[in-house]
């Protein structure tokens, strides 16, 4: 018995994140070969070579598990609680209570944050709408998707540890988390069952899906193609109510210039409403 | 021309006058395939087309078939002032347009215009150009009188990377105002010749000039100012640009001169430490300020910058950081949830022989770090326990590295921990159903025994479709399994475990063990399964097919995408030379993958068949399969038959935009490269950056082709002139050693 590590060659390299482009969107960058060699040898060890692993992704559906391993190798979701005050303040004292008028008080707010990654960023939605007093009462659905299986499975499981935590103060880490043993914190249950997280990319998002009042994408766009970042803004444009709002990072804000909504000027933030 | 091309081009131009833009794009693409005047004259007026997709075509097509004529009518079209279309496509042909290109932009730094002599300069000069053009920058700089010319003349000199360049420039420095010694410091840096540093520290001193002279020191990357600018920074000049210059003048310095800078700069911890710890530095000054502490090894530099988190370049400057200090790094990254300081101390070891050092880390929080340990750390290396905790975690995440990580043994492993970790597979692999159990079976596949057999034949009847889809993988190494056996269990429910059978297949086909027969025909039905199957059918197949792959490979490039991609990479598996052959046909083929994988099949085919091949594809207008076929070349790893491939690849490289294939010639080069490549590699040597490959061919060519480089590189720029030196002394270097060594 050897344990041999097979090595990624650049051109495998290359044809593995073609693949991950060219099903998801994704762009991978060349600082990920080490990475994916490393999370993937196991795999390319079980099929013979990276460049056989290769051969047969191609041929798996994008969201087969096997071709999911193949998008958390690629991806990289670095994220953390109360990330961006201006626009979780514009999200909670202006967007949502705007959103509960427009749909009236009993109807549901429907909050998706595409490309949420391990989940900090739909659960820190979900504690600002506690802390402001709108949740619980109001019936509001946090939908959190990302293209990584892994991501999700971690979203799922609400245990982060202190980087995740990096800006969340102590009043806001005892309201909203648990202990959860040696040094990580695991997201209050109340709060957990309001976000439902689903692993798909934007590209296998129904068009005619259920309709958003938010939509949050940020800091995901600049890692898309081109073709892409225009097919997901023409997603979310579609899948938002009238009058309903997208809210991208600082970083996207180019991206988002091809958009037919419309850019307005909240006092916290700038957001792009239908 | 003949008179049928003659009325053939009448009717095009006639075409375009009223024509849309998408007819007009379809004459130019139509014209590249006219020789002749007159068709050179049509495309010449679509470089003033309204539509800018009309006019990039006439430039491509222009760029191809250059002549004196398209050269000046460029040079009139400079200067035509009712169209700036024209205009800017003139100056992207002549750019592109080689020797006579450059000669015309030259003869335009002569316009009356003002306006044509700036885009002249601003298009000056085309890559490779030599002293000559020098010569006549200078000289129109010396004429020059509108200041946004002499500026854009001095960027120009700084463009053509040559040392000649320098003189002028200096020259400019000393006898220009701040708008044109701004300029002349820019072009400095562009040539990057790190013997000037020392005559711009005067210029340091003047405030209008010192961010321009900073900024140009960080660029020549010497580690002369280091003491002049830790003397500033000991001052109280902490700004970003100082910070950055003295970061990029000790990258290159020795121990000794860092050791001198924390003499002179003692406060620099404190600062360094609070700039990387504010909120209001951006992440480009942070990632200065962390490279600094850690070439200038600041004590718990690591633990400042792993907390400090992520700069510009993530957690980089760990690199800088000596050796020594590798334990400090360790502990830092044991610290944080976030896997990347962890991934930065994986990065520095991996490929050292000193991965055994990062065992720590199967401690890290992150699963994704202990599933990268794993899969690096030697045999044995990891503790047992640690490695036992893991797979019993269950985590998707880990659990195969640490299947894989209790597989592997070395000769020199006591003999209680080999019986230890095989036995804890065994169990693992007769347990329930679980990620665990598929790793297991995955893992104990190279391990021999009938032991292992039966538990393959029992998994494969497991209810769990992972753990049948792994037997179903590993059954392709084990040689106890006859192909009757493997076809009855392919008519699985689940398609992965379907495909796994058919490619185990196709491996047993490849190693043909004692006793095992089977018909390619068994297979035939497969074809029309999912497309996964079909693909796995594809390449078992061709594994089995015998003396008839060749007749097979051929009917294989008229199936679908799947089969034929599969069918035909299964090929440089079998080692068949005349079924790599037999699909050459293929190697511009529509599909991308198919072609690619042609090429890879001509790996193992007859040198010509492969050399033609290649030779095509190098003139493919797809980047990724004039990739493939660089890589071909430097894959078949001998010297071409024919001159004219080397010829080919410097033809490739000169028109070459797409830095991937650029890099994939230059792996070719190494193998295939001939005196002809000297050229387009000096200009590629003359970059501020080059990569690796660069480097590994000019020490190739330097080897073979020693006189041609020396009579070369004495006239090359500036940093291409250093890199010739230094390949031709490694080329030296080598064959000293290859003489010495013991025959």
């Amino acid at each position: 018995m050897t344990n041999r590590t097979p090595e990624l060659a650049e051109p495998v390299f290359r044809l593995l994140s073609d693949l991950v482009r060219k099903r998801t969107g994704f762009v991978v960058s060349d600082s990920h070969r080490s990475r994916m060699e490393t999370r993937l040898s196991g795999e390319a060890l079980a099929a013979g070579s990276f460049y056989q692993l290769y051969t047969q992704l191609r041929e798996e559906p994008t969201d087969s598990p096997a071709f999911g391993r193949l998008i958390d190798a690629s991806v990289n979701g670095e994220t953390y609680f109360f990330r961006d005050p201006d626009g979780l303040a514009a999200f909670s004292e202006e967007i949502v209570p705007e959103r509960i008028l427009a749909n009236g008080q009993e109807s549901e707010v429907a909050i998706w944050s595409a490309g949420c990654a391990t989940g900090e960023e739909p659960y820190t939605l979900a504690m600002i709408l506690a802390e402001r007093g709108i949740l619980p009462g109001r019936k509001v659905r946090i939908r959190g998707t990302d293209a990584s299986p892994d991501a999700i499975r971690r979203a799922r499981l609400a245990t982060y540890g202190s980087h995740a935590l990096r800006s969340t103060s102590e009043i806001r880490r005892r309201t909203h988390f648990e202990e959860a043993g040696t040094g990580r914190w695991i997201v209050k249950s109340e709060l957990r069952q309001l976000v439902v997280f689903e692993c798909l990319p934007f590209n296998l998002e129904s068009r005619s899906g259920t309709l958003m009042d938010v939509i949050i994408c940020r800091n995901v766009l600049i890692y898309l193609d081109e073709e892409a970042r225009f097919q997901a803004l023409e997603l979310f444009s579609e899948r938002l109510k009238p009058g309903g709002y997208l809210l991208l990072g600082p970083s996207d804000a180019l991206a988002a210039s091809a958009t037919p909504l419309k850019l307005v000027r909240l006092s916290h933030d700038v957001a792009y409403r239908k | 021309m003949t008179e049928d091309s003659a009325s053939f081009v009448a009717s095009l131009a006639e075409s375009i006058v009223e024509a849309d833009p998408d007819t007009r794009w379809l004459v130019a693409a139509k014209l590249s395939e006219v020789p002749g005047p007159e068709s050179e004259k049509v495309l010449i007026s679509l470089l003033g087309d309204p539509d800018y997709r009309v006019r990039e075509k006439a430039v491509a097509v222009l760029t191809r078939r250059f002549t004196r004529e398209v050269a000046k009518a460029c040079l009139s079209g400079m200067g035509d002032e009712e169209n700036a279309g024209r205009r800017g496509a003139s100056v992207s042909l002549l750019s592109k347009g080689g020797v006579l290109g450059t000669e015309t932009l030259v003869e335009a730094l002569a316009s009356n215009s003002p306006d044509v002599r700036l885009a002249a300069a601003l298009a000056l000069p085309a890559e490779g150009a030599g002293p000559n053009a020098v010569l006549a920058l200078e000289r129109a700089l010396l004429s020059e009188v509108d200041a946004n010319v002499r500026a854009g003349i001095l960027l120009a000199l700084g463009r053509t990377k040559r040392r000649e360049a320098i003189r002028p420039l200096l020259m400019a420095l000393e006898q220009s105002g701040p708008w044109h010694q701004i300029h002349a410091l820019e072009a400095l840096g562009e040539i990057g010749d790190p013997g000037v540093a020392s005559r711009l520290l005067p210029l340091l001193d003047i405030p209008a000039l010192r961010r321009a002279t900073l900024r140009t020191l960080a660029r020549l990357e010497s580690p002369g100012p280091s003491e002049d600018l830790a003397f500033r920074a000991a001052r109280g000049e902490t700004d970003s640009e100082l910070i950055s210059a003295l970061r990029h003048c000790l990258s290159a310095a020795p121990a000794s001169t860092c050791g001198r800078v924390r003499e002179i700069w003692t406060a620099a911890p404190a600062v360094l430490s609070e700039l990387l710890g504010s909120t209001l530095t951006s992440p480009e000054q942070k990632s200065d300020a962390a490279h600094l502490l850690a070439l200038l090894d600041v004590e718990s530099a690591a633990f400042l910058i792993v907390r400090a988190g992520r700069t510009a370049d993530g957690y980089g400057a760990l690199n800088d950081l000596p050796v020594e200090r590798l334990n400090d790094v360790m502990s830092a990254a044991l610290q944080e949830e976030d896997p990347e300081p962890a991934f930065a101390l994986v990065d520095r070891l991996k490929g050292t022989g000193n991965e055994g050092a990062l065992s720590p880390l199967l401690v890290h929080p992150s699963p994704l770090v202990q599933a990268t340990v794993l899969s690096l750390l030697p045999a044995g290396a990891a503790p047992l326990g640690e490695v036992m905790q893991i797979l019993a975690e269950e985590d998707p995440e880990t659990v195969l590295p640490a299947a894989l990580a209790l597989s592997a043994v070395h000769p020199q492993m006591p003999l209680d921990r080999v019986k230890r970790q095989h036995q804890a597979l065994l169990d693992r692999a007769r347990g329930a159903d679980g990620p665990g159990r598929s790793a297991a079976v995955t893992a104990l596949a190279s391990v021999p025994g009938a032991d292992v057999d039966e538990i393959i034949r029992h998994a494969v009847g497991s209810l769990d479709p992972a753990v049948r889809a792994a037997a179903a993988g590993a059954i392709g190494m084990r040689d106890s399994f006859s192909a009757d056996e493997i076809l009855k269990l392919a008519d699985d429910p689940e398609s992965r475990v379907r495909a796994a059978l058919l490619r185990s297949l196709a491996r047993l086909g490849e190693r043909k063990p004692a006793g095992f027969e089977a018909d390619w025909r068994d297979v035939l039905i497969y074809l029309a399964d999912d497309s996964p199957v079909a693909a796995a059918a594809g390449e078992a197949l061709m594994s089995l097919a015998g003396p008839e792959r060749s007749r097979l490979a051929e009917e294989m490039l008229a199936q679908g995408d799947s089969i034929r991609r599969a069918a035909i990479e299964e090929i440089v598996r079998t080692g068949d030379s005349e079924a790599a052959a037999s699909v050459a046909i293929a190697v511009d083929h529509e599909d991308l993958d198919t072609a690619r994988a042609v090429l890879r099949a001509l790996e193992i085919a007859p040198q010509p068949v492969a050399e033609d091949a290649a030779a095509q594809a190098l003139a493919d207008p797809r980047p990724e399969v004039r990739e493939a076929a660089a890589e071909l070349l430097a894959r078949r790893g001998q010297p071409p038959a024919r001159p004219s491939i080397s010829d080919a690849l410097a033809r490739t490289m000169v028109e070459e935009r797409e830095p991937l294939v650029l890099k994939a010639l230059l792996k070719a080069l190494v193998v295939a490269g001939g005196e002809s490549a000297l050229e387009p590699l000096t200009a590629i040597l003359a970059r501020e950056r080059v990569e690796k490959e660069a480097i590994d061919a000019a020490t190739a060519l330097a080897r073979r082709h020693e006189r041609e480089v020396k009579r070369l590189w004495v006239s090359a720029p500036a940093r291409a002139e250093r890199r010739w030196a230094a390949a031709l002394a490694a080329a030296a270097k080598s064959r000293q050693e290859e003489r010495g060594a013991p025959s």
